[in-house]
């Protein structure tokens, strides 16, 4: 059985954010080489990037998330806008660059 | 553990209205039970009241308190606040006012459900340090601080706020709150 692995984001060495380098195609082996930033949802931790599956999954619901996770509305809703905020961030920092 | 530390993560909205609305109730007969009646957000003082009029003080209080708080969420939250979140965990917030009442059910004191606005003070402070008595402050301090405790983080879970600027329009609010409602009561005596 393969075992999940995290995608690693940021450089054990320097603590920088990490861009993709390289892209292969598992089925015949073609490799594209390049410097690719990350999307910004990629650069969400994995509970977040969980946090937004689920919400695209329960067709953008609060209340069904709010349902499903056992949590209140306003606590499930506070979550999704401190994730906006991330990724609004994400988004102007790479305006800057 | 975690739903009593802050249940306003797991209950808010209508159903923390309806736990709010039967802790009301429960506060309202533990008032007239016990001869004392909330003249403040968070000041008891002897008094008898008829059930209705501690239910309704308590709606005022609750109002009062609740309507300022969702004013301070409107402005300076960024979130899109429901009105139903700030009201009802505020309401809810308020359960622990009733344990604050219950205590006088304690045993050993009996002689303080006598008491009336007629009591000398004297035969209070007969009382004032006998052990149940020292109990029962230490008791109704930790009340006190699990009541501001909620409904500080009721606010904060229903408006999206946090730290010191939370702390601050929270403050702010309860001192205006209790402001209000003294002079309201101060009007209708």
């Amino acid at each position: 059985m393969e075992k999940h692995r995290n995608m690693p984001k940021i450089c054990p060495s320097c603590g920088n954010r990490l861009s993709v380098r390289a892209l292969h195609c598992g089925e015949c082996d073609t490799r594209v080489e390049g410097d690719y930033a990350l999307p910004s949802i990629m650069r969400l931790s994995d509970d977040d990037r969980r946090f937004v599956l689920d919400f695209v999954l329960c067709s953008g619901s609060l209340k069904e998330m709010a349902r499903a996770m056992s949590l209140s509305y306003p606590t499930v809703r506070n979550r999704l806008d401190d994730i906006i905020s991330q990724l609004k961030s994400f988004e102007s920092n790479e305006t800057n660059r | 553990m975690k739903r009593i530390v802050n249940p306003f993560r797991y209950v808010a909205g209508v159903e923390s209205l309806a736990i709010g609305a039967a802790g009301a109730v429960a506060t309202a007969g533990l008032s007239t039970l016990s001869g004392q009646s909330f003249d403040g957000i968070l000041h008891v003082h002897f008094a008898g009241t008829t059930f209705l009029e501690a239910l309704a003080w308590q709606a005022v209080m609750w109002l009062v308190f609740a309507s300022l708080l969702w004013l301070a969420a409107a402005i300076s939250s960024t979130s899109s606040v429901r009105a139903i979140d700030v009201y009802g965990t505020n309401l809810m917030a308020r359960l622990p006012l009733a344990v604050l009442l219950a205590l006088d059910f304690m045993p050993g004191m009996e002689w303080l459900r006598e008491v009336t606005p007629a009591t000398p003070v004297e035969e209070i402070a007969m009382h004032a340090m006998s052990p149940v008595m020292i109990l029962y402050a230490v008791l109704s301090l930790a009340v006190v601080v699990w009541f501001l405790y909620w409904s500080y983080e009721a606010f904060a879970v229903s408006a999206n706020l946090r730290g010191w600027r939370a702390v601050w329009q929270f403050a702010s609010c309860y001192v205006a709150a209790e402001c209000i409602v003294r002079f309201a009561v101060a009007v209708v005596a």
